[in-house]
């Protein structure tokens, strides 16, 4: 019950800091996560799934003000599935990486694109609303104030739905796919696949000149080799 | 300034994109920034009409802005013979820097300093498996962001001229130039740790995952970084692939 109040508390916190109040970082998936992971017991998964987020979306700025997947509420939704489906793997299941790591994947990916969606339509009606306030004889100060107040309340409000939508999605993604779980490898492929997939994601956006894509590449081939050989 | 008008600012400030709208970005915040500087001799419609308009910068770099322009704006409510010079300095002030500041704010704190400076600390913080380097980190970025959104303010409110040339000086140059390597070494970063431990992100429940992975394994993750790579840009789609990909891998070892 603590707990529950708790996680709703830090949606509603890292809700409001990814635009509306604040921007202290909070919000970024890999705090998110450990803030989440934390509260449920299991700092170092909450990490784990935070980083993989922060891989996958760290390379998509909200630059001009565009709009990106709402990173902070499907991250929480994301730690919460991870951990229940982790220990749901004792109960039998054979892969103790699968189920969990895909239930994260569709709670995060799934949350983040409807936090996007949900983020775009409250941008729209504040158009017509603060439109509706500009033309009102009766304007005034105060009543700016309150509007604000009720516009960033409103949309961590909005977080703590995203939130709680992706973690129905992922418990539901792990609940339809349990029955898949006896593969052993799986997890490490996903995984690897969707993190990997980021990182070219981070690649495209930061590694621009020659010099910088020749030591990073001849650095993994070296590490890589090192390692394996 | 008084303690309880300073609190005031800082929370508008900080909530300065709390009302974001298609329509007048964050000129809702904009305008309960500038409410600390109402001149009392106008109305209250009246001054809601003056400021609340498009405003669109960095939220960080709205701080030495928003300050200059309240200065102006001040300097306007104490003088009566200059006061609609002031005034119209302050209103094309605001207008002319949005952009130039917002760039610069950009590249230096959403995507050098959030996504670079972050990636290179959670590297960092799997490989040397300590929560130390995720506190720098957090600890810098608002050290800069803090620095510029609140005190940013403040400076600017004193000196108007000096904030309209914040770009131009040095020390944020060197910043800027600085903070741009932070994308690519995070990424060399990520990738050698990765590829160097490979249970850096063993938990209880994923316990051992990773980009380590041999065999049929490793063409879906080249595959996937790949498509980061050259269509990432595309929006869901290259994702929908690296997902099928690693799923049908899954199923081909399995």
């Amino acid at each position: 019950m603590i707990e529950g109040l708790l996680l709703l508390l830090v949606a509603f916190w890292v809700a409001v800091d990814t635009t509306a109040w604040g921007q202290l970082l909070v919000s970024e998936p890999i705090f998110t996560g450990i803030l989440a992971g934390a509260i449920l017991g299991e700092v170092w998964t909450g990490m784990s799934v935070g980083a993989l987020f922060q891989v996958l979306w760290s390379s998509r700025a909200p630059l001009g003000g565009v709009l990106f997947p709402w990173a902070g509420p499907a991250t929480l939704g994301a730690v919460v599935v991870t951990v229940w489906a982790s220990s749901q793997t004792t109960l039998g299941f054979s892969a103790p990486e699968l189920l969990p790591l895909t239930g994260a994947l569709a709670a995060g990916m799934g949350g983040g694109e409807m936090g996007r969606r949900v983020l775009g339509w409250l941008r729209g009606r504040r158009d017509y609303r603060w439109a509706k306030l500009a033309a009102d004889p009766g304007r005034n100060l105060k009543r700016v104030s309150r509007l604000h107040l009720q516009e960033v309340i409103g949309e961590g409000l909005l977080g703590v739905l995203v939130s709680t939508t992706s973690v129905a999605l992922g418990l539901l993604t792990v609940l339809i796919l349990r029955n898949l779980s006896q593969i052993q490898e799986g997890g490490v492929i996903l995984f690897g696949s969707v993190v990997a997939f980021g990182l070219g994601l981070c690649f495209r956006a930061w590694v621009s000149q020659t010099w910088q894509k020749v030591v990073v590449v001849l650095g993994a081939m070296v590490v890589y080799l090192g390692v394996n050989l | 300034m008084n303690l309880k008008t300073r609190l005031q600012l800082i929370g508008s400030l900080l909530g300065l994109q709390g009302a974001f709208s298609n329509q007048f970005r964050q000129g809702v915040g904009a305008l309960l920034v500038l409410k600390s500087v109402q001149d009392e001799g106008v109305s209250e419609p009246e001054f809601i009409d003056q400021n609340l308009e498009f405003f669109n910068s960095h939220p960080a770099m709205a701080g030495p802005i928003l300050g200059a322009v309240a200065g102006l704006q001040a300097e306007a409510k104490s003088s009566n013979l200059e006061k609609g010079r002031l005034l119209e300095r302050a209103q094309k002030l605001k207008t002319a820097l949005a952009a130039p500041f917002a760039a610069v704010g950009d590249a230096l704190l959403w995507r050098d300093l959030r996504g670079g400076l972050g990636l290179l600390a959670v590297a960092t913080s799997l490989l040397l498996d300590s929560l130390w380097a995720l506190l720098a980190y957090f600890l810098v970025y608002n050290l800069i962001h803090l620095g510029l959104r609140l005190y940013g303010f403040f400076w600017g409110f004193g000196n108007p001229k000096a904030a309209a040339r914040l770009l131009q000086f040095p020390g944020m140059q060197r910043l800027v130039r600085f903070s741009r390597q932070f994308g690519w070494i995070g990424v060399a970063a990520m990738s050698m740790t990765l590829l160097s431990s490979p249970t850096v992100l063993s938990t209880p429940g994923l316990s051992s995952t990773g980009l380590f992975s041999t065999g049929p394994g490793l063409i879906p993750v080249v595959l996937a970084f790949g498509l980061g790579v050259f269509w990432g840009h595309k929006g869901w789609m290259p994702f929908v692939l690296v997902i099928s990909l690693g799923w049908m891998f899954t199923l081909l070892s399995g």
